[in-house]
């Protein structure tokens, strides 16, 4: 029954297997943690020296770095030698449970010896609500910050432009004046092969066969009225038939009209074109604040997205009852959770007490509670508090909820940090303000709030005693860059302030703030007449392209909207016409009918009067 | 040159001193790990009892080879059986939950689809396999391996001087 061979082999294989997993054990469960930090942050995460040990059981590291993923040089959070337990028996249950997990020394943006970036092939374009919308703020803030300092002080050379604009316009028009052509011409046809003119001749012919001058008696009489009555309904029907056409063919050129309309915008659009192509930047007040100030804003409100869409989908994962069919590559298949308010969750850290420094030796605390797989299970949400101070009197507090226990995801995010030195920092990487700081304060107050697919969010940004340094820019410099350097020369404080709303998928993002409108005056000034030159040059040009297929369209459109009316209105006049003739027809007979009733009235009073006397 | 390989291990386990019986044993517990993902707490449990009981070794590693190619095709209907057994079904729902929760099973990963698909259809498959291949096994020893010794081409690969040092050398090995 049993094979004796077998069963050596077996224990014998049970033993290298233990000793292999003794051996390897630290390295996989390090790579899996790497992998799922790295997809959660969305750069790299590593984990130095870990090592797991099922006595306790317990996890310890020597180091954990956390990459940046803006900064992939730098670490986000770069810790020390950490060590937490986990709870024994929920591991046979494929759950990990970790009481309290101290993290002491974190220091956050450190420098890094390898880049952190993931390849681009680990990176998923996700899709719903949270990714759309951090996708919507990347581009806004593309577009805004794209116009460099040269965009602003070189010629523009629309000449170039011009040659390879290719005019839309104009084959629009084209085509419009085809779509309406067929459709005059579909008119034309209609009306030639109308039947009303038979109908009406054939009308007017029994109108006149009733000559009631050849009717004698009142019978006859009567049954010619009823005839006029019916030949009157016919021509009302008529009548009615020919204001539907009427009605039809007014429809039909108010879209004609409607077409001619929509040429105002081609030519807009081609006007908008040719002005992208030649890069003209648009310096208005609005603009300016998202220039400058924009692409940082998106980078913070962007951060926080990221976190909330990671969060959203894992919290999606363990809270769906019917999870979507995915198509999971051959022979791995898709793990469905189930989910059960009697059971633990699949992992649960209850408590991440933190405590260090940030790189400008801010001393940071704060812990982090009830990180789970399904809030469901334990029925708490997560939340965030961390705060710090400095000797020389900044201040930073930091919480965040995350909360997926409602019907609707929710999470809220608030930063303050006051009191923060600015001196070796810029206030942005736009060109248009490129100085370093010699000195200032900042003080920066952030929330965002996410409910659904509501999102309200908003910073405030305040720089004052500020000064810039301009040692190092370099002595020739162009016009712009002299006009730049005269405002920011004038100026200690620098407020901005960025709101970001989503309401039913319509996105609202504005910055705004107090350079706007003294940068935009002033840089308007100085470009203005080169600008105005080429718009003027590009708008004349667009215009003669276009303006001879427009006259044509113009013209082509009163021409035969003039015929196809004369022709309307010959048939109105006929069918009124008839109508008035049949009218008069029914009179004659009624007025007739009524005097032959009154004289047959007068001779029957007559013989009764010869019959008395 | 893989096909006679499989054509040689499959004559050899047909002609191996072993009852029918342990073949077709062998070639089912082969086909359940052949047929679903190799990584798994059954396929564990298969390997020690085939290496613990007297079952054709051979049989269960021909079996595994073939299921394994023919697992690798029918993957997305595993996975489509299995996603409808998990998700699609009240029914099984508590009792799924239930098992998620339970220590040492949870780490079954059945509550993957290709895992359960597949050994839904493996565990099915073992009622048709099991007598079909005993079946197969007794009829080939009765009629088809005496005509096949027969053949004069087998005589002939059998009398080559190659073969029979190929017989020595597995001798040796073996």
């Amino acid at each position: 029954m049993f094979r004796w061979k077998g069963i050596i082999a077996i224990i014998i294989i049970v033993v290298v297997a233990f000793i292999l997993t003794w051996l390897l054990t630290d390295r996989w469960l390090e790579g899996q943690l790497e992998d799922f930090g790295s997809s959660l942050v969305g750069a790299k995460v590593e984990i130095d020296n870990l090592d797991f040990s099922l006595w306790g059981p317990k996890i310890r590291w020597d180091r954990l770095q956390v990459t940046h993923p803006r900064h992939t040089m730098k670490n986000m959070i770069e810790t020390g030698v950490c060590q937490f337990g986990l709870e024994f028996w929920p591991l046979l249950s494929k759950k990990v449970i970790v009481e309290n997990f101290q993290i002491e020394g974190i220091r956050t943006f450190t420098n890094r010896e390898t880049d952190g970036a993931l390849p681009k092939a680990e990176r998923e374009e996700k899709s719903g609500f949270v990714s759309q919308t951090i996708r919507q703020l990347s581009q806004q803030a593309e577009t805004a910050t794209a116009a460099t300092i040269s965009d602003f002080s070189q010629k523009v050379n629309v000449d170039s432009i011009l040659k390879i604009l290719n005019i839309k316009s104009v084959q629009r028009i084209d085509s419009l004046q085809e779509e309406l052509l067929a459709k005059y011409n579909q008119w034309d046809k209609t009306l030639a092969e109308w039947d009303l003119k038979n109908d009406i001749s054939k009308m007017e012919q029994d109108l006149k066969s009733l000559d009631i001058r050849k009717i004698e008696n009142v019978q006859d009489l009567q049954k010619a009225l009823t005839t006029a009555d019916n030949l009157k309904k016919n021509v009302d029907a008529l009548n009615n038939e020919f204001k539907s056409t009427r009605k039809n063919f007014a429809q039909d050129l108010d879209q004609a009209r409607a077409g001619l309309g929509q040429v105002d915008d081609w030519v807009k659009a081609d006007y908008v074109r040719a002005r992208s192509l030649a890069k003209i930047p648009d310096i208005s007040v609005e603009n300016i604040g998202m220039m400058i100030f924009g692409q940082q804003v998106v980078d913070r409100f962007n951060t926080y997205l990221g976190y909330v869409e990671t969060t959203r989908m894992y919290a999606d994962k363990f809270k769906s009852d019917k999870p979507p069919k995915e198509k999971p590559p051959r022979l791995k298949g898709q793990n469905i959770h189930f989910v059960s308010s009697h059971a633990r969750p699949n992992w649960w850290i209850q408590r991440i007490s933190l405590s260090g420094e940030t790189s400008d030796a801010l001393q940071l605390q704060g812990a982090l509670l009830n990180l789970v797989s399904d809030q469901q299970a334990i029925q708490k949400p997560t939340s965030i508090n961390i705060s710090g101070s400095k000797e020389d009197g900044a201040s930073l507090s930091f919480s965040g909820l995350l909360n997926y226990l409602g019907e609707q995801p929710e999470e809220n995010f608030e930063l303050e940090y006051n009191g923060f030195s600015m001196a070796n920092t810029k206030l942005s990487d736009h060109a248009l303000l490129p100085n370093t700081l010699k000195k200032g304060i900042g003080r920066v107050r952030t929330n965002l709030q996410l409910r659904g697919e509501r999102i309200d969010g908003k910073i405030e940004f305040t720089g004052t005693a500020l000064q810039f340094d301009f040692t190092e820019q370099k002595r020739s410099m162009n016009a712009m860059e002299r006009i730049i350097r005269d405002i920011i020369q004038n100026i200690n404080q620098v407020n901005f302030s960025a709101q970001i709303k989503s309401v039913g998928g319509d996105l609202i993002f504005r910055v705004s703030s107090n350079l706007d409108e003294l940068l935009a005056r002033n840089l308007k000034a100085a470009v203005s007449k080169e600008i105005e030159a080429a718009e003027r040059q590009i708008r004349d040009y667009v215009d003669k392209e276009v303006s001879k297929q427009r006259r044509q369209l113009e013209q082509m459109i009163k021409e035969r909207e003039t015929q196809l009316r004369a022709e309307l209105e010959k048939y109105e006049q006929l069918v009124n016409e008839t109508i008035a003739r049949a009218e008069a027809k029914k009179k004659e007979i009624e007025d007739k009918i009524e005097a032959e009733k009154k004289k047959l009235e007068n001779d029957a009073k007559d013989r009764l009067k010869k019959l008395i006397r | 040159m893989f096909g006679l390989e499989l054509l040689a291990k499959l004559f050899k386990i047909l002609r191996a001193e072993d009852t029918p019986n342990q073949i077709a044993a062998g070639f089912v517990l082969g086909m359940i790990i052949g047929l679903t993902p190799l990584l798994t707490m059954h396929n564990l449990i298969i390997i020690f009892l085939i290496a613990i009981l007297k079952v054709n070794a051979g049989a269960a590693v021909f079996a595994f080879i073939i299921c394994s190619g023919l697992a690798y095709l029918l993957d997305p209907w595993f996975h489509g059986l299995g996603y409808y057994m998990l998700v699609e079904i009240p029914a099984l729902k508590p009792m799924f939950t239930a098992l998620y929760n339970y220590p040492v099973i949870a780490l079954s990963r059945y509550n993957n689809t290709v895992v359960i698909g597949s050994l839904l259809v493996a565990l099915l498959l073992i009622v048709p396999v099991f007598p079909f291949v005993k079946y197969f096994v007794t009829y080939y020893r009765q009629n088809l391996d005496p005509k096949l010794q027969k053949l004069k081409i087998v005589q002939v690969v059998k009398g080559t001087k190659f073969y029979r040092l190929f017989e020595k050398i597995r001798g040796v090995i073996e």
